[in-house]
């Protein structure tokens, strides 16, 4: 992955990752503050519910005090008062009772919960009640569940004793807490009351029965086994809009749990406001991360421009041109490092100018020694020579002739030196393109050592073994054959050169990775390390007669033929030199 | 009565104007309406055929008669009836209040109180029959028949429901017509009909849902056959299991009467008996109480009777306060 795109995928991911974070704290502070405002509703609606539940039971206690105060009751519970009480004529004084007090149930009881009339069961006179029991005549209103011929029912009542004399009567009057309860309580928006009734496991609102019950029926159990509100989420539909926070309120008398009353607050408007806080942060995110790439390449454009730049700067010299300069004419610190980089391809250039200059100084100072060097030793003898002459024409007439002819002997052989050296210096000059063609790396080799069979075969010298490692096929290359040639009889040369007391020569070659290896080894005093970095400098040897120009002319002969030499070995253990030429492709 | 004054010296003249709640189709003598109700009405009026004659008909609505002038008892004192037929409690009871009616139905409920009221008032003797009628194609309803009217608590029905008015009876014919009608048991023995209704099947429980006078006996009964572990459903229509129903004395004649009843008469007062015990089996009748019919009257009505079965008898009617 580039720098660029790494520095573009970091800068999107920063935004996207930053728009994330913010959708996210937005959302979560949006369903706290819902769910504040959640709980305040429910709350104000339970308060509510206790406000009607007093008030219903206020009403219900006012309207059963005012039957009690109606003559009719009077006349009951002055008809209670006589021994032998006849009640006949009062059976059905509840009904118009409460019908004008609009009382749901009314019962008029003799002191054993007897009735004497009832308003909703007027044919059970004489019967006991059927929904009262004992302790409700010591309260002043009670939630009850009462029975009708539909069902149970919880209805809000209230009971007054009437008292003529010794004997009362009793005057229970109830209000069913039904639909139109309910309505009462959902004239908050966004809250749906509902009435569970333990009986028949019912489930009503303002509307009518509750289509799903089921869906109440964890919290309906919760409230049934523990008798405590609760609450519970419920999605009505498969819309998530549709749910409401439900919180159950018992609805108890005594330890007898009759129902609850299920308040739901809507969830609706949470649910949307999520969704769009979602969207809304989906799209921004998206516009984020758009504005964030395009910001990004902007900035990546601007940032890596001038890296690219450097970039190229820094091939370019390592390509060897040293010439390039990155053009960025921002102050920042790319700006800086651009100006460094040019300053340093400047000095480079300078010091590079320099080394060449000192390199070539100190060419001809080693051309100017080596010259010296070699010309001196032929210049030597024959100012010898002639100063032996001159003094043998000065001193010994006599033997001039002899020594005249002994001495231009000597004269011809030190010029034939001198010649020799001088043409040596002129062939390194005039080192000719090679002429390339298909050779077998192997037969050259062996080509190459019959010219020397000779030698190795002498008793003249210590004797050197020849080992042959060489390959079959494989080894063809393109070369020059008398270039290449001359540049294995110089490596040769120098291996018997270094093997003054004998030892083994060994010359191996082979295929290897598209390159062809020709090694030549000896077994001779070998070389240090300093010796085998500056084996190849020209006019650099080792021996004493040498114009260090033979190793210089083999690594030119192989740098023409695209290949490379190189030298290993250690002081005693002798040295190898290795060229490594390209094989032929064709092959 | 014996010294009467000119002020209560009858009068001829006026219109007396009788609300009621039976409604009657035709005067056909071969048409006997379904309800008896309506059955008595028409017996009533067409008994007046006579000393009056029908001056106007309108079908379930009114009936206007007018004096027989040539009548053999001599002319009647009224010039002139309106019976208006079809007229509720609630009709009747406004009607009365208004002025616009002479004489109303009262409900036997409301007759007790009305007497304590001084309110004046006109009763027959008991010439009506509640009782329950088991569907007649379920022969396996008998054991179902004597539990039910063993459950009942007659007593509590009569004197509260019916403010103590009528008899209770467990015969068709009355006491004052047969004789003999405490030879039928009327005892309530809850523990009985409990054992006759061990594991009984609910049954469906019809009556007139419209009447008054049978809700709140039916809607007892429900609870009384409760008590004794038998299940009434309440339903409609004729195919119930039972139905509370009334049934029209309509002869003052014990024979007669029980010849209408569909029974067969005889001059034996022991073979009536078994004659009437036949007919409650046989049409499978569990009789409950007998009433009487009814009438409040407005102050200007004198001579106002009715004949046992409650037969009205409008040809001594007259009215006070009316110009000769």
């Amino acid at each position: 992955m580039t720098f660029r795109t790494r520095l573009l995928a970091v800068s999107s991911l920063t935004v996207a990752g930053a728009v994330a974070l913010v959708s996210g704290v937005v959302s979560v502070a949006a369903r706290r503050a819902f769910d504040r405002i959640a709980e305040e509703r429910r709350k104000a609606v339970v308060d509510q519910f206790q406000r009607e539940v007093d008030w219903q039971y206020a009403d219900v206690e006012y309207k059963v005090q005012r039957v009690a105060a109606s003559d009719a009751v009077l006349q009951i519970a002055v008809e209670a008062n006589k021994p032998e009480p006849d009640f006949s004529a009062f059976f059905d004084e509840a009904r118009p009772q409460a019908d004008a007090q609009a009382l749901d149930f009314l019962d008029i009881l003799q002191p054993d919960l007897t009735i004497i009339s009832s308003a909703s069961a007027p044919a059970r006179f004489g019967y006991p009640s059927n929904w009262l029991i004992g302790d409700v005549v010591v309260l002043r209103h009670f939630l009850i569940r009462i029975p009708t011929n539909i069902g149970y029912v919880v209805a809000f009542a209230a009971v007054r004793a009437v008292s003529v004399g010794d004997k009362s009567i009793l005057v229970v009057g109830a209000r069913r807490l039904d639909s139109g309860f309910l309505a009462l309580l959902t004239h908050t928006s966004g809250v749906h009351a509902m009435l569970w009734l333990a009986d028949g496991n019912q489930v009503v609102d303002a509307w009518g029965t509750v289509a799903e019950p089921p869906k109440l029926a964890g919290l309906i159990d919760t409230v049934r086994h523990t008798h405590r509100e609760a609450s519970a989420t419920v999605q009505w539909k498969s819309d998530p809009a549709s749910a409401e926070s439900v919180v159950a309120l018992p609805l108890s008398h005594g330890d007898n749990l009759l129902g609850a009353l299920l308040v739901g607050t809507s969830l609706r408007e949470q649910v949307l406001l999520e969704r769009n806080i979602l969207w809304t942060g989906i799209g921004v995110a998206g516009a984020g991360i758009l504005l964030g790439v395009l910001m990004g390449y902007w900035t990546t454009l601007r940032v890596t421009r001038p890296v690219a730049q450097l970039v190229s700067g820094v091939q370019a010299v390592a390509g060897g041109d040293w010439s390039a300069r990155v053009d960025v004419q921002s102050r920042d610190e790319i700006g800086e490092l651009a100006a460094a980089f040019n300053k340093m391809t400047e000095q480079l250039i300078e010091q590079r100018d320099r080394a060449i200059q000192a390199e070539r100084v100190a060419a001809w100072r080693e051309l100017a020694r080596r010259l010296a060097h070699e010309l001196k030793n032929p210049l030597f003898p024959l100012q010898i020579t002639i100063e032996n002459l001159q003094r043998a024409r000065d001193r010994n007439p006599d033997e001039f002739e002899e020594v005249f002819r002994e001495s231009t002997t000597t004269l011809l052989a030190e010029l034939g030196n001198l010649k020799t050296i001088v043409g040596q210096f002129s062939d390194f000059a005039k080192m000719p393109q090679p002429e390339f063609q298909n050779v077998n790396a192997s037969a050259l080799v062996r080509e190459v050592l019959k010219l020397f069979e000779a030698q190795f075969q002498t008793d003249a010298r210590p004797r050197i073994e020849l080992v042959l490692e060489l390959a079959e096929s494989g080894v063809e290359i393109s070369a020059d054959p008398l270039q290449l040639s001359r540049a294995l009889r110089n490596l040769v040369l120098n291996a018997m050169d270094a093997m003054p007391e004998g030892g083994t020569l060994r010359l191996r070659t082979e295929s290897a990775d598209g390159m062809v290896r020709i090694e030549i080894s000896d077994s001779g005093q070998g070389l240090s390390e300093e010796e085998c970095a500056r084996l190849f400098t020209p006019y650099y040897t080792t021996k004493r007669h040498g114009t260090g120009l033979g190793l210089a002319i083999v690594q030119s002969v192989v740098s023409d033929h695209h290949g490379r030499i190189s030298v290993s070995g250690e002081p005693g253990r002798g040295a190898t030199f290795t060229i490594e030429l390209p094989a032929r492709r064709d092959a | 009565m014996a010294s009467l004054n000119a002020a209560r010296r009858p009068r001829y003249g006026g219109t007396l104007r009788i609300d009621v709640s039976g409604a009657i189709q035709s005067l056909d003598a071969g048409d006997v309406p379904a309800d008896p109700l309506d059955a008595a009405l028409k017996e009533n009026i067409q008994r007046e055929v006579g000393p009056f004659r029908v001056a106007a008909w309108e079908p379930m609505k009114t009936v206007v008669l007018e004096p027989n002038e040539l009548a053999p008892g001599g002319r009647p004192y009224l010039d002139r009836i309106e019976i208006h037929m079809g007229r509720t409690s609630r009709d009747q009871a406004l009607d009365f209040e208004l002025g616009k009616a002479d004489v109303v139905e009262l409900p036997l409920a409301d007759l007790r109180r009305a007497q304590q009221q001084g309110v004046r008032t006109g009763t027959s003797q008991p010439c009506l029959v509640i009782a329950l009628a088991f569907a007649g194609h379920r022969g396996d309803l008998d054991g179902m028949r004597q539990a039910l009217s063993l459950a009942i608590d007659r007593p509590a029905i009569h004197n509260v429901l019916l403010q103590k008015q009528g008899e209770i009876s467990g015969s068709l014919l009355p006491q004052w017509l047969s004789g003999y009608a405490f030879l039928f048991p009327v005892a309530r023995d809850l523990s009985k009909a409990k054992e006759l209704a061990a594991s009984s099947a609910p049954l469906s429980f019809a009556w007139d849902k419209q009447s008054p006078l049978l809700r709140p006996i039916a809607e007892r009964i429900v609870v009384n056959a409760a008590e004794a572990g038998i299940t009434l459903r309440p339903a409609t229509g004729p195919d119930a299991d039972v139905r509370l129903v009334i049934l029209h004395i309509a002869s003052d004649d014990g024979a007669e009467a029980l010849r209408l009843l569909g029974g067969r008469p005889s001059a034996d007062p022991l073979k009536m008996f078994e004659a009437e015990r036949e007919l409650i089996d046989s049409r499978r009748l569990a009789p409950l109480f007998q009433l009487p019919l009814a009438y409040e009257l407005a102050p200007g009505v004198n001579a106002w009777t009715t004949g046992p079965s409650g037969n009205w008898r409008l040809e001594d009617v007259w009215l006070e306060g009316v110009k000769p």
